[in-house]
């Protein structure tokens, strides 16, 4: 047993560990460009990523409609019916909408919530391969104009923010993971808290340091609060699923099931600079933990 | 050669984990080819062999994912050289040998990762919550390294063969 103790490879182990621990704390979250080894690597992974993802996503929607032929004749039906419902409560929305107008007009509102995004729309090319990290990679980069900390969103909701850009490819770090922290705010109550990742690999968030009294109930709607400066105000999250107390009976938790299905993700956008933003590029710090 | 041999080989597994095998979780969890083809190379190829493989297959993957360098190398050369030292001291023709060594060897590199992560949070590198140690066990750590034992048959054979007459084979010792 000694031998393997007083062995040259122990003096080896040793160094290389302590080699990656440095490596670990100088590559931290605040550095803001990449490596030229990351980037040279990344550069030439992600065409191979896109193509090998691009077959299996054809094949997977391949057998997908072989086995769903069967149902898809009824959720026709069904959706012509829900377009018809959602076409003449179009008309009514669109009736408030220019009525919204007029008031706004009367009452000289300045309109702080316009959606004008700048986006860039991207592909998801790969999914991190470790079990830790719920990371995704996108076919844009610095090419594209894509910088570190800008949100990542889908139609459905917002999605998560870039951490790292090589030069035709970025890393989106999900609001899934456990490190992620974005502050959120329940649309209809105006609640604050915290939305962070649960670790469990449920694909659900959790909204902490909700006060005790607030009215937080299921069902609510959960948005952005636009604290922080990194995502914009008024985001859709996700839906409350649960409330509960924290075991120290001081706060309430709300567990929110996200709109965005993490599990299928295929396009998303990237928000280059939002209405309201001041500063052209976002960088790091100020983000809610 | 085997380097190079290796090289593609941990490439070809981190881009199948991070496309194919994110459509074949199970439990949630996916498995990690690298870390497994690090502990059967480590296995049939002693400590020093071990070591380098492991620092190689954790580099690659941290350079093509992630934020933090060496988040997976550190874990996964530990892997390596532990397995290493086991080299001289194991059957190697009986196959439940790297079925256990993978099941435990993951259990090892999963808890290195987690104590990492936790490292990384409390200083401040990292946002969001501080995980419990159970809990990740039960979430991802045991589902990992069943994933991982399972898939380990289908790979070790050819693994072995290739190592005592293929290409992975030592010239020198």
């Amino acid at each position: 047993m000694l031998r393997y103790i007083v062995n040259r490879y122990v003096l080896g182990f040793l160094a290389l560990a302590v080699l990656a621990l440095v490596l670990i704390s100088y590559t931290g979250r605040d550095r803001t460009d990449l490596t030229p080894v990351e980037r040279v690597i990344k550069n030439a992974a992600v065409p191979v990523e896109s193509a090998v993802n691009t077959v299996l996503n054809g094949i997977s929607n391949t057998f997908s409609a072989v086995f769903t032929i069967g149902s898809i004749k009824e959720e026709n039906e069904k959706l012509k019916r829900r377009v018809a419902e959602l076409e003449s409560e179009n008309i009514l929305l669109r009736g408030y909408g220019y009525q919204n107008l007029r008031l706004r007009e009367l009452l000289q509102f300045k309109d702080t919530v316009s959606r004008s995004f700048d986006t860039v729309s991207a592909s998801v090319v790969g999914r991190n391969p470790a079990n830790w990290f719920e990371t995704v990679t996108i076919n844009r980069g610095g090419a594209d104009g894509i910088k570190k900390n800008m949100p990542v969103i889908t139609s459905q909701g917002l999605v998560g923010q870039v951490i790292n850009v090589a030069d035709n490819s970025a890393e989106v770090l999900l609001i899934v993971d456990s490190s992620s922290a974005v502050g959120g705010l329940v649309q209809i109550t105006r609640t604050p808290g915290v939305v962070e990742g649960l670790p469990d690999k449920t694909g659900y968030l959790k909204m902490n340091y909700i006060s005790k009294e607030a009215p937080v109930r299921e069902k609510q709607v959960v948005v952005t609060s636009g604290l922080g400066g990194i995502f914009p105000k008024e985001l859709p999250i996700g839906r409350i699923s649960k409330v509960e107390l924290e075991s120290n009976g001081l706060v309430k938790y709300a567990i929110i099931r996200p709109f965005v299905d993490f599990n299928h993700l295929e396009e998303v956008m990237v928000i280059k600079s939002f209405f309201g933003d001041n500063r052209s590029s976002p960088t790091g710090g100020g983000e809610a933990r | 050669m085997r380097y190079l041999v290796m090289t593609a080989v941990f490439l070809a597994s981190l881009i199948l984990q991070s496309t194919l095998f994110s459509h074949l979780t199970v439990a949630g969890v996916k498995p990690d080819l690298v870390l497994m083809f690090v502990i059967l190379y480590a296995l049939l190829h002693g400590p020093k062999e071990g070591l380098l493989i492991g620092l190689l297959g954790g580099l690659l993957q941290d350079f093509l994912f992630g934020q933090f360098v060496g988040m997976n190398a550190l874990p996964k050369l530990t892997v390596g050289y532990m397995f290493g030292i086991l080299e001289r001291k194991i059957y190697k023709e009986n196959l439940l040998i790297p079925i256990a060594a993978i099941f435990l060897g993951t259990f090892i590199n999963e808890t290195i990762l987690y104590l990492l992560r936790q490292v990384s949070y409390l200083l401040g590198h990292a946002g969001g919550t501080s995980l419990n140690y159970l809990e990740s066990v039960r979430h991802v750590i045991l589902s990992t390294a069943v994933y991982n034992s399972c898939l380990a048959p289908l790979i070790y054979t050819k693994f072995y063969k290739s190592s005592q007459k293929g290409v992975l084979r030592t010239l020198d010792g």
